[in-house]
């Protein structure tokens, strides 16, 4: 606190104690010393004299509770003593933090309605240090968190600033993929109005129904026909995910032997929560093959195809073990000169 | 009932953070696990990923893995989408391309600081077309690259906040080649510079001594691996008296995050008849040349025992 703001606090003010006023109407006395050192209460106190009695509690944010108003005024406690040296400090916020994640969430939340801007840092890094290295699923069941994004969203492109040939067939492949995700929910609502439109007279359906005349195999019939379409969709997933992990090939002179988190996109069904890394960018789904002579739209599919192939689909995991490898990770690397190598403390 | 409403308040605890917070938690995540992970979380996250000032600053570190540059590059291009204008800070590793740096100065004419390190797709047109629209760049780190002192000129002329340059290469004995290009460039068209370091560049005490009457505001200087450099006698006096902190030739490399002194190929391969540029030296050079004890400031030693204390 500066000198000015001290200078503004009257003698009658200066107290040893303030009364505190939590979310659930409850009242504690604090500190004065301590309390203050968070700049909501300092305020409080300056501006408004409040807190010096029981009657004029200085009401605290709603979403400081008890039990996260006795961790902050810990916190306050260890921080406002002078002369602490940094190795304490850290060592001392080390061992606070060590929470469970609801507890920390509840303190960041807290700190951040007190303005108490080191105490925000020092829980965003634990809550930042709790993501990292988990997948989107991890990330959502630790915080309760809900799987709203769809499908269409998961397969953005990616805008072409380069004239990189691969993020090209990346495009085509993400927008074949929406158009089969678009004609796939078309068949559904199609199916969906068949199964509901009955046009069979009450005669027709009771015949059916006692077994007169009616082939009571008819239904039966249908849903062989699903099983066995299913069956095949399901041969062709899996022969499409065989596919996908092969090792690459050259793709226009180019080895890609990167994985792709858009490779398992490409391989498994729609339902799959893969990353999202490209930004979405005007692309018009009907770029595939609207105007473009059969022969060319046939070859460029097969390109499509032959890219889907070569990609394989373990990048992701090998991106999360080079993150969570951290600080740690020493890698060698040739230089294009092919004579020397680097160390990257990574 | 009250089951139920501890489930609701356990989902709302974190949702609920403010935005700010969250975008606090998002920065010190990074760029990458922003965009592999955060961002396919949930439409809130999505939102908050997209949020411009999140990305003021994008560090973009390959860790040593070649195969990811193609999956970095694409992610970088979307960071800077994402930007919307706000970008201040861009570190790049191995993957930058020239087709990278147009969309950065296409998305932002207020960028501050630009590091390129390893990144050998780069090349000098590329870097010379985008300096003019980088005028308000205060500090450059070009670090093992394929560039000359052509997009250093067009930087200096370019940008005339710049205040830090790293002009970083590998550092090594032999071949013995001697090179003044870069620092005469630097001399010539950075008088506001501040700190500078050319860690394992080939310029003489002609080169040296261009930048120190070329910038005057020089604080600090880093001359390590610079094996053409020798700071006996007046030119290390000078330097003494004109920089806070100097680094020199033969300090130790610990921070230095690349590789420091390759010799490419022996002796024999360079010099056939067994002859090297070490039997041409007089018996001083050979001094400082050979061993990188403390004999480069012997002169001055004398005078100063305290020297080595300014550091």
């Amino acid at each position: 606190m500066s000198e000015i703001d001290m200078a503004v606090i009257k003698p009658e003010m200066m107290k040893p104690y303030i009364w505190l006023e939590t979310s659930d109407g409850s009242i504690q006395q604090v500190e004065q010393e301590i309390a203050m050192y968070c700049p909501l209460i300092c305020q409080e106190i300056i501006q408004k004299g409040m807190g010096s009695s029981k009657n004029c509690a200085i009401c605290l944010p709603q979403r400081v509770s008890p039990a996260t108003l006795s961790l902050i005024l810990d916190y306050c406690h260890f921080h406002q003593v002078p002369g602490r040296s940094n190795k304490e400090r850290k060592s001392y916020d080390e061992k606070f933090i060590r929470m469970d994640t609801k507890r920390l969430c509840e303190l960041t939340s807290a700190a951040d309605s007190l303005q108490l801007k080191p105490l925000v840092d020092l829980t965003s890094r634990a809550l930042a240090r709790i993501i990292e290295g988990k997948s989107p699923e991890e990330i959502r069941e630790i915080f309760h968190l809900p799987d709203d994004l769809t499908e269409e969203e998961k397969l953005e492109p990616l805008k072409n600033t380069t004239d990189d040939p691969r993020i090209r067939l990346l495009n085509r492949l993400y927008a074949k993929k929406r158009k089969e995700l678009k004609e796939r929910e078309r068949l559904k609502n199609v199916e969906a109005e068949e199964e509901h439109v009955d046009e069979r007279s009450v005669d027709d359906l009771l015949s059916f129904i006692n077994g007169n005349d009616g082939d009571p195999k008819g239904v039966k019939t249908s849903k062989n026909k699903k099983k066995n379409r299913r069956k095949k969709e399901q041969q062709q997933k899996n022969s499409s995910l065989k596919e996908a992990s092969e090792v690459n090939k050259e793709v226009n002179g180019q080895n890609i032997r990167h994985q792709s988190a858009e490779a398992d996109r490409i391989a498994e069904t729609s339902n799959s929560h893969t990353e999202d890394v490209f930004a979405h960018r005007e692309f018009d789904d009907g770029d595939i093959d609207d105007g473009i002579d059969p022969a060319l739209k046939e070859k460029i599919d097969r390109e499509v195809e032959d890219f889907a192939r070569r990609l394989n689909s373990d990048w992701p995991e090998r991106m999360q073990e080079l993150l969570s490898s951290g600080q740690e990770r020493k890698t060698i690397l040739f230089t294009p000169n092919g004579n020397s190598f680097l160390r990257r403390n990574a | 009932m009250s089951s139920s409403k501890e489930a609701a308040a356990e989902e709302r605890n974190w949702l609920d953070l403010p935005r700010d917070v969250l975008c606090t938690i998002f920065q010190k995540l990074g760029a990458t696990e922003i965009l592999t992970r955060a961002q396919g979380v949930c439409s809130v996250w999505r939102a908050i990923s997209k949020e411009p000032l999140l990305w003021r600053t994008i560090d973009m570190r390959n860790l040593g893995d070649i195969g990811l540059d193609f999956h970095l590059l694409a992610m970088c291009h979307r960071a800077i989408d994402y930007s919307s204008g706000h970008l201040l800070h861009i570190n790049v590793e191995y993957f930058g391309t020239d087709d990278l740096l147009h969309h950065i100065t296409h998305s932002t004419s207020n960028l501050r600081s630009l590091r390129l390190a390893c990144c050998y797709q780069i090349s000098d047109e590329g870097l010379c077309e985008i300096a003019e629209k980088l005028p308000q760049l205060e500090e450059l780190d070009i670090s093992i690259s394929n560039l000359t002192k052509d997009p250093l000129e067009a930087i200096g002329q370019c940008c005339p906040h710049l205040k830090t340059l790293k002009f970083n290469m590998e550092g090594y004995r032999r071949p013995h080649i001697e090179c003044d290009e870069e620092a005469f460039a630097i001399a010539e068209t950075m008088p506001g510079l501040h700190h500078l370091q050319l860690f394992g560049n080939k310029l003489t005490n002609e080169g040296l001594l261009a930048i120190l009457d070329g910038c005057p505001l020089l604080e600090s200087l880093d001359l390590r691996q610079c094996f053409n450099v020798n700071l006996a006698g007046s030119l290390g006096k000078r330097c003494a008296e004109q920089i806070k902190e100097l680094r020199l030739p033969c300090d130790p490399t610990d921070d230095y995050p690349f590789e420091a002194e390759i010799d490419y190929g022996s002796l024999d391969e360079d010099y056939p008849s067994g002859i090297s540029d070490i039997d041409f030296l007089s018996d001083d050079d050979y001094d400082y040349y050979e061993f990188s004890g403390g004999s480069d400031f012997s002169e001055y030693d004398d005078d100063h025992p305290d020297y080595y204390d300014h550091f």
